[in-house]
């Protein structure tokens, strides 16, 4: 058995003792209660919404004009602002990949190995930028990695 | 993931039925994103907090959403960036200190809702100390058997280097585990 083989073997005990669901319980009922939690969130959002536009028709005079079109101003900068957790990729909050150290643990696990080309292209695309002194560090460090970057990096 | 599903809120989002489409999401998507969400703060109580303001974020942008993704990875995508940035939140207050080993251990064997083994409990501190990526790319394919093409949707990455990022993972795991027996 190569050493790559060993490395699965621990991993292999949880898919074969069937050990997906890894010691999660949930209270009882939760799932149908997690519902109504919700939707009471939402009427609450709802009620909060409608409120404030009761309240601005309420009020009258110059004065209260300006309040309420500071209000509609808010209002609207509110509506047009894209939450940060919408639309958009994920948030990579902590990772810090260093690109060469990247790459030579790559190379140490074999992953390129068995890489197709357009596979290697996703990687040095996903892993971008890689400079030409990162490039110039892992060939030295891999002298018979020299082919596979020049052609495929 | 559910055609028919997808298809039903598909329809009610063309149809500009929002809460049409909003009840079909809750009732498709609670389990799934309650899991997806658990498995990446592994606390039932943090879980339970975040899944509900995920569905209200989901409730409140429903209408602008832009179809230029599935609904599905959209919610996915909303659900993975509150997880992370709460635990990177949590992490800033040393509520729960990563660094510390024992930390993830603690908190896990302290949740009423958690009845996993010694090794359940070392595989998720092993987990928890992988970066932000890794952490969700093997979350999402080993815990959620999730195919790479819907992970690669969900993150916006190649599966090329999905792939190489989970056989990261798993190295860093099986070394932790190595370690942990040692």
């Amino acid at each position: 058995m190569n050493n790559q083989e060993e490395d699965f073997e621990m991993m292999d005990f949880f898919e074969k003792s069937g050990n997906k669901t890894p010691g999660f319980q949930v209270p009882k009922d939760y799932f149908e209660n997690i519902e109504q939690k919700v939707m009471s969130r939402i009427e609450e959002e709802k009620s909060k919404k409608s409120g404030g536009k009761l309240r601005s028709l309420s009020f009258t005079g110059w004065g209260s004009l300006l309040v309420a079109a500071s209000l509609a101003g808010v209002f609207f900068w509110h509506y047009f602002q894209t939450d940060s957790s919408i639309e958009q990729p994920i948030q990579l909050t902590e990772e810090v990949i260093i690109d060469s150290e990247y790459l030579l643990d790559l190379d140490e696990y074999f992953v390129t190995e068995n890489m197709e080309y357009s596979e290697l292209e996703d990687l040095a695309i996903a892993q971008n930028p890689i400079t030409d002194e990162e490039i110039l560090a892992y060939s030295e460090y891999h002298e018979f990695s020299e082919y596979l970057l020049v052609e495929n990096f | 993931m559910s055609e028919n599903l997808e298809k039903n809120i598909s329809a009610s989002l063309a149809e500009k039925n929002f809460d049409l489409a909003f009840r079909y999401i809750l009732e498709g998507y609670k389990e799934r994103l309650y899991w997806h969400i658990r498995n990446l703060v592994l606390i039932h109580e943090d879980a339970d907090d975040i899944l509900q303001d995920v569905f209200v974020k989901i409730w409140k942008n429903l209408e602008k959403f832009e179809g230029r993704s599935q609904v599905y990875s959209w919610m996915y995508r909303i659900a993975s960036n509150e997880a992370l940035n709460f635990l990177a939140a949590k992490k800033r207050k040393s509520e729960i200190q990563l660094e510390d080993k024992a930390g993830v251990a603690n908190a896990l064997l302290a949740d009423s809702f958690f009845d996993g083994n010694e090794m359940e409990v070392l595989l998720h501190e092993a987990v928890s100390e992988l970066p932000d990526k890794q952490k969700l790319i093997f979350t999402m394919k080993y815990f959620e058997e999730m195919k790479y093409e819907a992970i690669s949707e969900i993150t916006d990455t190649s599966v090329g280097a999905l792939k190489a990022s989970y056989h990261h993972a798993v190295k860093k795991i099986e070394q932790f585990l190595r370690q942990k027996s040692l």
